[in-house]
């Protein structure tokens, strides 16, 4: 099913919760690099710059290439263009998954971009015939297409991409079922969006996915906002405002209900996040109580906006301080101590050490990097 | 680490107990140490724009002068508390001793940039030496940045520098006339960038700062890049001496990211440097009637492809560290 050998895809996890223990410093450098060689990674993935450089540069040459081939085809006419989308999609398609298949490529830049323009070509061949009423077909299309590519490619993005279009497909799914269907909508869509992070997480826990986590992870994060999003006021009111043709100063049914849902949902994520030690909803709780404090304001001129600003911020910094002194000695599973160690030194360590055990002998001016000497140069790779 | 792949590690032998233990135990104490400095930085943005606007909008009933002499008091007062509390100077990386003063720091030069402003559109303190306006507060900025040892400080200061330059080289004549000769600019950006590349060699090679030369070069490649660009672009006569500069200056460049290993710096001079190139055969193939099209397309087609395969070679070798 997947482009990738299972067990690439798993060393490569493998290798980075090590090296997330190694930063943390709970790994000593002989066990990392023991880890490191026994679960060997061999999927491609260049420095994080050349990753942009190698985007960018496949996508000038696909342009391009899109260009020639268009110049050649183009004889005019709507069956050729359509033939000439379906034609580039299905080439590029072949063209990722050869360079997959080859040389392993994984988040390189290249694959990325390339999903990304496959995609493009197929919705236009479908999008150069009717521009219009074409939403529920575009988006119920852009989740297949994108489904595909996250199981078959293990890809976050495109992951994230389909739970989005899903969203969006079954929502206006539902509302051509009917007038009840329209004033439910919201409601239907918590449920929804309740409904997929419940799948998610089982799915989470299956040993056998873990190398679909981070994409699982990121269809969590989106579900928890949809979750909220689908009940706010301010979404639910210029929802129903632009879609159902509702007058600027009637009230919304259930307008309480969503008052409630905007302030309550992120003040519960926030505390059950921080009750369960789970970021994902610590930081999601915060970014959505922005969300709420804005709604409010939007719809109660309670202060000018200079007084409200001043007093959050007075707020925010009073907030730091407190928890700042409260966790100078760790409390309730929590400390203000960053736990990884950023230092440059330990960085260039990390880097010489992935050097050592793929790249063969270390050279002799390297050895003065490791500062102190307390294991010397050739420690780790000395045991083997 | 989730518990499955810590009990395989721990069974496979590949870590000890200790280690083991240690990862359980570390799970059981999470660190909110980033988010709790992204609310101060929110709180601290948020408290910074409502007193600027709650100034602004207020600034008939304050007046001028209570309001210089706001700012002036608030600004001696973050460099005051920077003094009492820093660490003494050294010539290597100097940690910050707690959590505020790299902010405090950070929002006494803002307001020292502030209060020269106003004291020269308020009051005309400089008169027409505008250059002066902005002179003194570089240097001070320049002064704080290494005494204090700030790298948001080091940018300000060279922000400001650029500012100074490009004031002076512009006759006032033409500021007056809104007229920037765009000549005088180019040059001298291409200078400044230059003069920048220089200044982070300097520091490594005297051992002075050691760690503000990746600010200084960032800004100088930048500049200088985006300056000689801009030359090729508008003197049409002679943009193929322009090219050649740029030509060697990346190629001197690339050959020091390359003895640095730095990824960042590779790909920004190859990449300035195919814009360039690409520049030039969109010149030399666009004949009036479109008949090179085709060379223009695979041009890109290939020279795309190329560099990939170049980045990659290139990733490859830095990685492993033979070079």
């Amino acid at each position: 099913m997947g482009a990738y050998k299972k067990e690439d895809l798993f060393n490569r996890q493998v290798q980075e919760e090590s090296l997330d223990e190694y930063r943390k410093g709970n790994l000593s450098k002989e066990s990392y690099s023991r880890i490191l060689l026994s679960y060997p990674d061999k999927l491609y993935t260049p420095d994080f710059f050349i990753r942009i450089a190698l985007g960018l540069l496949t996508f000038v040459a696909l342009l391009f290439c899109s260009g020639l081939f268009g110049l050649l085809l183009a004889t005019g006419g709507i069956a050729s263009a359509i033939f000439y989308c379906f034609l580039m999609g299905i080439a590029f398609y072949f063209v990722l998954e050869m360079f997959i298949k080859k040389k392993r490529f994984f988040n390189a830049g290249v694959d990325n971009v390339l999903m990304v323009v496959i995609i493009g070509f197929i919705l236009s061949a479908f999008l150069i015939n009717d521009f219009d009423e074409s939403f529920i077909l575009l988006s119920g299309l852009v989740t297949i297409l994108a489904c595909y590519m996250a199981v078959r490619f293990a890809d976050a993005f495109m992951a994230s991409i389909s739970y989005l279009a899903l969203f969006v497909f079954v929502f206006l799914f539902y509302i051509k079922l009917g007038s009840l269907a329209k004033a439910t909508a919201p409601f239907f869509m918590l449920i929804f969006s309740a409904v997929i992070f419940s799948i998610m997480k089982y799915l989470l826990r299956k040993e056998k996915l873990s190398i679909f986590s981070f994409c699982i992870q990121s269809v969590m994060f989106l579900s928890i906002v949809t979750f909220y999003l689908s009940v706010n006021y301010f979404v639910v009111r210029k929802g129903t405002e632009e879609m159902f043709g509702l007058a600027e100063n009637a009230s919304v049914p259930f307008a309480w209900f969503f008052w409630i849902a905007t302030f309550l949902i992120p003040v519960a994520y926030l505390f059950y996040g921080i009750r369960r030690k789970d970021f994902l909803f610590i930081r999601t709780g915060l970014l959505l109580i922005a969300a709420a404090v804005f709604t409010i304001r939007y719809y109660f001129h309670l202060l000018p906006i200079e007084i409200a600003m001043l007093i959050a911020g007075i707020m925010l910094i009073a907030v730091f301080y407190f928890l700042m002194k409260l966790l100078k000695t760790p409390r309730a599973g929590y400390t203000f101590e960053p736990g990884y160690v950023r230092s440059k030194k330990l960085l260039n360590v990390e880097a010489l050490i992935i050097a050592q055990t793929f790249g063969g002998a270390a050279k002799a001016q390297d050895n003065n990097l490791y500062g102190g000497g307390s294991g010397g140069g050739g420690g780790a790779s000395a045991d083997f | 680490m989730n518990d499955c792949l810590l009990q395989r590690l721990y069974d496979e032998k590949l870590i000890d107990e200790i280690e083991f233990k240690k990862i359980q135990l570390n799970k059981k104490e999470v660190s909110v140490h980033w988010e709790l400095r992204t609310i101060l930085y929110l709180g601290i943005v948020l408290f910074t724009t409502s007193v600027g606007i709650l100034i602004y909008k207020n600034i008939d009933t304050i007046g001028h002068d209570v309001l210089v002499g706001i700012i002036g008091l608030l600004c001696c007062a973050c460099f005051w508390y920077c003094f009492k509390r820093k660490n003494p100077y050294r010539n290597e990386k100097v940690s910050s001793p707690n959590v505020w003063i790299d902010y405090v720091l950070l929002s006494g030069c803002i307001l020292l940039l502030t209060l020269v402003a106003y004291l020269q559109l308020e009051y005309n303190v400089f008169e027409d030496r505008w250059g002066m306006a902005t002179f003194i507060p570089m240097i001070l900025l320049f002064l704080a940045a290494y005494y204090f040892d700030h790298l948001g400080v080091l940018s300000l200061a060279i922000v400001t520098l650029g500012t100074w330059i490009g004031i002076s080289v512009t006759p006032l004549k033409f500021i007056k006339e809104n007229d920037f000769g765009s000549d005088r600019l180019i040059y001298s950006a291409i200078i400044f960038g230059y003069f920048l590349i220089a200044v982070a060699y300097l520091s490594i090679v005297r051992k002075e700062k050691v760690h503000f030369s990746f600010t200084y070069k960032n800004f100088g490649v930048h500049i200088l890049m985006i300056g000689l660009l801009a030359a090729m672009f508008s003197y049409d006569g002679i943009y193929m001496l322009w090219f050649l500069l740029l030509a060697i200056s990346c190629y001197l460049l690339y050959r020091k990211a390359l003895a640095e290993r730095s990824f960042y710096f590779l790909v920004v001079t190859i990449l300035y440097a195919y814009a360039a190139l690409s520049y030039v055969m969109i010149r030399l193939l666009s004949g009036s009637y479109g008949e090179y099209i085709y060379t223009l397309l695979l041009y890109f087609i290939f020279s795309g492809v190329s560099l990939i395969w170049i980045f990659m070679h290139y990733n490859k070798k830095l990685k492993n560290g033979s070079l």
